[in-house]
């Protein structure tokens, strides 16, 4: 019967059918439903603000405020170009600017585009007044990092970036993505774990137009906590003002605790231009300018130490008996040594020279005298014995170890022969010794306190904490008599009229100090400054770096000159 | 009229099924209204349910009158259906870019709806009517191939011009069905769809560019994700995540969240499978299996031809309807905007497959005769 047929035709059809159906109800019904919930929702970030950074007296450096940004929704921006030129009188930037940064981080339909960081809040209630005519406008509140003190505080506080993907690896397992922001230097690095918040989130149910139907899931964000650092906030402007004109590095410490007061790098940078993407520009320009403003020069840049090494070649010299403290040398302006000249930096020579003398007199050949009795070795164990060659051990990322040569690194990595010029150079703080500005300042440390060096530090607390102990005090066994005669001299290159630090003597001061100038195989001498004050229970001990600066007693003894003062002004003297 | 005995044999498996389908409907297009996001209300069911009585109310009519009364009025009928398609083209009302609408004090109707069941009409008369020597005289055959083809044709035209492509398609298994229940030998119908076969590139370049690009998304959806595909992957997602169980009335997040489109007319079985799951389709497949095979069933038990092919012409279209609908909705055919009977929203289409129904049942009814 021909009903029959189309009976079969109409089964067939209807098999067919729910053969479809089986397929894609039962069989992919799985993958089916992970696409229908990824259709519905949608993930919205919530930005964690991050803890402050305080100085020692609580006032904030660096710290999260809620400013505002001006984002739009693509979806809902009916036509872009109309709206970036009714946004543009309330921004100040040009439609096409606005076009560009919307092309730019568009990512998708549903997710809003930021166009304008911190917007003032006043332009904010403006723009929200206004969005009935601005569709798809969304003025939000953020966590923005701000670096109240600029780049005063460049490289000690460091700067935010995007995780690196090798970081990543490894910071997995504290809860780091992809998309968070570290801190790439300075504290903020050293420091990122405490810093840092937790990220919330906030998971919604969206229509097919992305607008939001209901929250299904949301994570607060946590704030960071915060850290207490020992740092003086006036202070570290008034220092980084100090070091305006120069390249260099300046150093204050409190010698009884360790607590860095100030520790200023220039030239530098400014954090807050890293927060804003909008600054990329300006960051690039940072990175290849080669003064290297990213370069933190107080505990990265390796120098040679000049004559404010002499204080731990006449320490080691009256230690090992190699000099008694009358030995005398008599200078006549230079040293012959085979048929090599060793000048002193005055032409005319210092005449008879004791060790006080020497250091205040800043006498080179009396050291090149004294080096030659030490022997390099000997040298080499007094640049150990105060800590040179290696990290200090400061709560800051990425220290130098600096370098003291001895005739074993010679042979080793140059090849050389050691030749007793070498020694002679050492003596003076010249050749391949290299030291950072911070180790030069424990040096002067380790003389202040006789040997109690305390491990120099940042951070002392974490607000709401319990008390964070002190690093624990290194002991360097000194000889009181050794360091009585060293002392001396330090005092007297400030007190006395022949002083090479004379220049920065002041009323109600007594500091002591050692000068330097570095000489460097191509252009101006690097100028130091190294000292404590008052000279009796020393309560501050600092180093002034001056990288090409001229001398030690011009330049830099200046700079401490205005640097004592304003300690004292602040009542740290 | 019709007698209390006769009232009595009405079929009414295929009765309970027609209501259930179109209670089931109903409340698919419920949940396809209701819409979370856009306060559009339920407005499309308050219509809808207006449709619904005014269709019972049709089918009984057509119940109680003795359905040869229709067969000699079938082709004025179709003739009048031919010229409001006419009508349609010259004054239609234009909605989404086609012109389908007529609008008669108030009410928007679509006379193509309508026109496949006129068309069935006109093709059981005439077929009917000549029904004597299937194996005989071959040339009367090839007539009476001619003249039904033609019949078919003719509002084919008219719906390709409106444009609708889906609808002047269902005529072609219509006519096929009615022509192999008429004694058409096999040898012929194959001969035919050759012919089609062959014409079909020539069809190719009438077609407008959204008709094209819909099949040629229909052959691979990945083509166009976000336009012509979007609805098709949308709606496979819909059923899909449905799985076994569905996520319940109401539930139906592809439906509720507004990612399904058309999903009140066309894609409605999209919402069926993903708020009542695969259980839930099977049932609703099922349910229209039990309405064609109870269809055919009369139309076997029928002994007059004219009720026979009637019957069979009214079935292949609901089935036609049927298997495209679902299939399109699954991607197994291409996106041609054909209704599902009793789910699809359009007092049109709901009135036409009510009216369907009705007739069969009337053939059911009388039997005898």
């Amino acid at each position: 019967m021909r009903l029959l047929i189309v009976q079969r035709i109409i089964l067939a059809g209807l098999l067919f059918i729910w053969g479809g159906l089986f397929y894609v109800q039962i069989l992919q019904g799985r993958e089916f439903r992970q696409a229908a919930e990824k259709n519905r929702t949608r993930l919205v970030h919530l930005p964690a603000a991050r803890g402050p950074i305080l100085d020692r007296h609580g006032v904030p450096l660096v710290e999260d405020r809620v400013s505002f940004e001006l984002a739009v929704f693509p979806q809902e921006l009916k036509s872009p170009r109309e709206s970036w030129e009714r946004l543009s009188p309330f921004v100040g930037l040009s439609p096409e600017e606005l076009a560009r940064r919307y092309r730019r981080d568009y990512s998708g339909p549903f997710a809003p585009v930021t166009l304008v960081r911190d917007i003032p809040a006043q332009t904010a209630f403006l723009l929200e007044e206004n969005r009935a005519q601005l569709s798809g406008l969304l003025v939000r509140p953020v966590p923005r990092r701000h670096y109240l003190l600029g780049a005063a505080l460049g490289p000690v506080a460091g700067y935010l970036g995007l995780i690196a993907p090798e970081e990543l690896t490894h910071l997995k397992p504290y809860g780091y993505t992809f998309r968070d922001l570290v801190g790439k230097d300075g504290l903020e690095s050293a420091y990122d774990r405490i810093l840092r918040g937790q990220d919330g989130g906030l998971q919604v149910e969206v229509d097919v137009r992305g607008r939001m139907v209901r929250q299904m899931g949301f994570r607060q964000p946590q704030a960071g906590r915060g850290i207490t650092v020992s740092l003086d906030g006036r202070l570290q402007s008034y220092c980084y003002r100090l070091l305006e004109e120069w390249a260099g590095a300046i150093l204050v410490m409190d010698p009884a605790t360790g607590e860095i007061l100030a520790l200023v790098s220039s030239p530098t940078f400014d954090p807050n231009a890293f927060v804003d993407p909008d600054r990329k520009g300006e960051v690039l320009h940072l990175l290849h300018q080669p003064v290297r403003p990213m370069f933190n020069r107080a505990f990265r840049s390796a120098v040679p130490p000049g004559s404010t090494f002499k204080v731990a070649v006449a320490y080691a010299a009256l230690e090992g008996r190699k000099i008694g403290p009358d030995t005398s040398f008599h200078c006549s302006g230079s040293l012959l040594l085979g048929n090599a000249l060793f000048r002193c930096w005055w032409k005319e020579g210092h005449g008879p020279q004791t060790v006080s003398q020497a250091l205040e007199r800043s006498c080179n050949v009396f050291f090149y005298q004294t080096g030659r009795r030490l022997q390099a070795d000997g040298i080499a164990r007094a640049a150990h014995l105060f800590g040179l060659g290696r990290p200090t051990g400061i709560d800051l990322p990425r220290e130098s170890g600096g370098l003291v040569p001895d005739p074993g690194w010679m042979r080793a990595v140059l090849q050389q022969p050691w030749r007793e010029g070498d020694t002679l150079s050492f003596a003076i703080g010249q050749g391949a010794l290299a030291v950072t500005p911070l180790q030069m300042l424990l040096l002067d440390t380790a003389i202040a306190m006789e040997g109690e060096v305390p491990r120099p530090h940042l951070l002392i607390g974490i607000p709401g904490e319990p008390r964070i102990d002190p690093p624990r005090k290194a002991h360097i066994p000194l000889d009181k008599g050794a360091l009585s005669k060293v002392k001396e001299g330090m005092e007297r290159v400030v007190a006395s009229e022949t002083g090479t630090g004379r220049l920065a003597r002041l009323p109600g001061i007594e500091a002591a100090a050692k000068t330097g100038t570095a000489q460097v195989s191509r252009g101006t001498a690097h100028a130091w400054f190294i000292g404590y004050a008052p000279k009796d229970h020393p309560k501050v001990t600092f180093a002034v770096f001056l990288e090409h600066g001229g001398k030690g007693g011009g330049e830099a003894a200046l700079v401490a000159r205005d640097l004592l003062a304003y300690l004292k002004e602040l009542e740290y003297l | 009229m019709l007698t209390r005995r006769e009232l009595r044999r009405v079929d009414r498996p295929l009765l309970i099924v027609t209501l259930l389908l179109l209670g089931i409907g109903l409340l698919a297009l419920y949940s396809a209204s209701l819409q979370k996001t856009q306060a559009t209300g339920i407005q499309f069911l308050m219509r809808q349910l207006t449709w619904a009585p005014l269709g019972l109310l049709l089918a009984g009519l057509l119940l109680v009158v003795e359905y040869h009364r229709w067969l000699e009025w079938a082709y004025l009928l179709y003739g009048v259906n031919m010229l409001l398609l006419l009508m349609v083209l010259e004054m239609g009302v234009v909605r989404g870019g086609a012109q389908r609408w007529l609008t008669f004090a108030g009410l928007t109707v679509q006379p193509s709806e309508f026109a496949k069941v006129t068309t069935v009409l006109a093709l059981a008369r005439y077929l009917g009517s000549r029904s004597a020597t299937p194996w005989g005289r071959a040339d009367s055959q090839w007539k009476a191939i001619g003249v039904s083809a033609l019949l078919a044709l003719i509002p084919m035209v008219l719906i390709l011009k409106e444009p609708n492509l889906g609808t002047a398609s269902v005529f072609l298994p219509i006519l096929l069905a009615m022509l192999l229940v008429w004694g058409i030998r096999p040898r012929v119908i194959g001969l035919m769809l050759a012919a089609g076969a062959l014409l079909a590139p020539f069809a190719w370049g009438r077609l407008a560019d959204y008709q094209r690009s819909r099949l040629l998304v229909f052959l691979n959806p990945s083509l166009d994700p976000l336009g012509a595909g979007y609805t098709v992957v949308q709606s496979k997602i819909a059923i899909g995540s449905g799985r076994l169980w569905g996520k319940g009335w109401l539930a139906g997040t592809q439906n509720q969240l507004n990612f399904l489109p058309e999903r009140h007319t066309d894609f409605i079985f999209s919402v069926v499978g993903e708020e009542w799951g695969f259980l839930g389709t099977t049932f609703c497949l099922a349910l229209f299996g039990l309405l064609f095979y109870r269809g055919i069933l009369i139309a076997t038990q029928t002994r007059d031809p004219f009720g026979r092919l009637l019957v069979v012409g009214l079935v292949a279209m609901l089935a036609t309807h049927l298997v495209v609908n679902t299939g399109m909705t699954l991607g197994l055919m291409p996106v041609v905007g054909l209704p599902l009977p009793f789910f699809s929203y359009g007092g049109s289409w709901l009135l036409t497959s009510l009216t369907t129904v009705g007739i069969i049942l009337s053939i059911g009814i009388r039997n005898g005769v």
